[in-house]
């Protein structure tokens, strides 16, 4: 394990002052904060080796480009892709899920074959399916959840046909922070002749991934969430899945030739990675990763594991509260997704905020999910591997202060 | 600014005893026949709250409405008091206090006294987040005339 007050010093945020009170920061799932490490190599990039990447033959062009393409090969490493080929660096999770719907789906994609999806997706992997399935006329399904919020794998299994091509599924949900049996899943898909996209967005920065063990034919996550910069995501892909697929946008960097007539393709990544990327954030992507490896991933595991299960019991003590998603903190990550009293969301963060505390409010792009267990909204924390007990206690205890301001009972049933 | 002032009494008051709160009894021979019912609802993309609102006019003038909703106390008062600041008044009066609103909520405008409870809500003009919860009524209702005018009003079909 590692000292946690030690490596809060790695982050300067976390000294921050918000409306007078000490910076209680429990919204990682949204982003998490970034250590000093991050923020001095983007500035170093600026300051020292700013040009653009592939195309620059002079010495500053080299020296980004390096460092560009080292961050490929540590994702490669951090996730056990067999090449460094397989990553592709795209502007977020978003734009990963969107390029396989693009350049995988709208290729090999017929009228009639079937995607399946879950109820506890982001919006970022519904949408993408269903822009395709409009265009394409396929059909979507949803396996539903089960009342522990977990998934429904017997209506997931009855889904599966000769017609199902992908299956496209969160290995964590970012509402309930359910872990997903994400082998099973998979061997099941396979089976069926499906292949498998996981959305590994809120699972990558904490559960160690090695995606030859899980054999997941694409993953997507986001440097942002795992304490790199902003506007930088990952899609791994299985190599020859890659080679088949079009590009994604036409333009520099992702062609070989360009006539009037035709062009030739780059090679895999380059292929998919039209236009200048985002240099600083992929070469500031590199100290985060090293960040989480010096600490060891399944460090950061446990100490979540530790933190959510803390929070859990000290949540189901007050009176009031309504979690949401299994109460074992075996199947849950290290969200919290909750409900007090009948006292609004968007109310109990503003409170909370006043008090230094970032907590989410509202339906974290999960809209499907909220309907299905019959709310519009909820409050949401997360925690990260800088997260300590006390914090939990300050914001626990600030929930007396919400209590105190809706002190009146509600006479107005909706 | 505090935000025991903010959630102060008058707030919360609207938020547990909203004014003007449910739908019109469209079987009373009372409504009958004698107005165009309008309606209107919309949702808070952020969170989906929504609001439901149905009013009543005649001769130019809104002369009831009512509202439906679920939301946070900060858009529910604000319907609320929006309910009670728009009736009697002619649907002009009614645009320039959308208007009026919505400039107070971007900063550019003092609330005054005529404005009534709605003075408790000038606050959450610091809290950028929130200003769509009380927005919220308001752009509805500018919506619903908008097509109450479309419908109705010779001219602007």
């Amino acid at each position: 394990m590692y000292d946690v007050y030690e490596i809060r010093k790695d982050f300067p945020i976390l000294n921050e002052t918000i409306n007078g009170k000490q910076l209680v920061y429990l919204d990682n799932s949204a982003t998490t904060q970034k250590p000093k490490a991050v923020i001095d190599t983007i500035c170093h990039y600026y300051s020292g080796y700013n040009a653009n990447v592939h195309r620059s033959v002079h010495s500053l062009g080299v020296k980004a480009t390096e460092a560009y393409e080292n961050t490929r090969r540590m994702v490669a490493n951090f996730i056990n892709a067999p090449n460094p080929a397989c990553i592709i660096f795209t502007k977020g999770t978003t734009e990963s899920i969107n390029l396989v719907a693009y350049s995988w789906g709208r290729k090999f994609l017929e009228e009639g074959d079937e995607i399946v999806v879950t109820m506890m997706e982001h919006h970022s992997n519904i949408v993408p399916w269903q822009i395709l399935a409009q265009e394409k006329r396929l059909i979507l399904n949803f396996i539903p959840l089960k009342d522990d919020g977990t998934l429904d794998l017997e209506v997931f299994k009855s889904f599966l046909n000769e017609k199902t091509k992908l299956v496209a599924i969160t290995y964590v949900s970012n509402v309930l922070g359910t872990i997903n049996p994400i082998r099973e899943i998979i061997r099941l898909s396979h089976s069926a002749g499906a292949i498998v996209l996981v959305d590994g967005a809120q699972s990558v920065p904490s559960i160690p991934t090695d995606v030859q063990e899980l054999d997941a034919d694409f993953l997507a996550f986001s440097a942002h969430k795992m304490l790199g910069p902003t506007g930088v995501g990952i899609l791994y892909g299985k190599e020859e899945l890659l080679e088949k697929m079009d590009p994604f946008l036409g333009g520099g960097e992702m062609i070989k030739r360009v006539t009037k007539d035709f062009s030739v393709w780059a090679d895999v990544p380059y292929k998919f990675e039209g236009g200048t990327p985002n240099i600083a954030g992929v070469v500031g992507f590199a100290p985060a990763i090293a960040y989480l490896n010096k600490l060891g991933l399944s460090n950061v595991f446990d100490h979540e594991r530790a933190l959510v299960s803390y929070a859990l019991n000290r949540l189901l003590k007050i009176d009031g509260i309504k979690i949401y998603g299994p109460l074992n903190s075996e199947s849950r990550l290290n969200i919290i997704s909750f409900n007090y009293r009948d006292i609004h969301p968007h109310d109990v963060a503003t409170i909370l905020d006043q008090e230094g505390i970032a907590i989410r409010a509202g339906h974290h792009c999960a809209q499907p999910l909220h309907s299905s267990i019959g709310i519009s909204a909820s409050c949401r924390v997360s925690f990260y591997l800088y997260n300590t007990r006390e914090e939990i206690d300050i914001f626990v205890d600030a929930l007396k202060k919400v209590d105190r301001i809706f002190k009146n009972e509600y006479r107005r049933t909706l | 600014m505090n935000i025991e002032e903010l959630y102060k009494e008058i707030i919360l008051d609207h938020y547990q005893n909203p004014r003007n709160y449910g739908e019109f009894d469209y079987s009373s021979s009372l409504y009958r026949g004698s107005y165009p019912f309008c309606n209107a609802e919309g949702e808070n993309s952020l969170c989906g709250d929504s609001i439901y609102l149905q009013f009543l006019i005649k001769d130019g003038k809104l002369i009831d409405i009512r509202f439906r909703g679920s939301g946070c106390s900060l858009s529910i008062a604000s319907a609320s008091i929006m309910t009670e600041l728009v009736k009697e008044k002619t649907l002009e009066e009614i645009d320039s206090l959308i208007n009026r609103v919505k400039l107070i909520m971007e900063g550019k405008e003092k609330v005054t006294e005529d404005l009534g409870d709605f003075q408790a809500l000038e606050g959450v003009k610091n809290l950028p987040v929130r200003v769509k919860c009380v927005l919220l009524a308001w752009t509805v209702l500018e919506e619903g005339l908008e097509d109450y005018r479309n419908l109705y009003i010779e001219g602007r079909r």
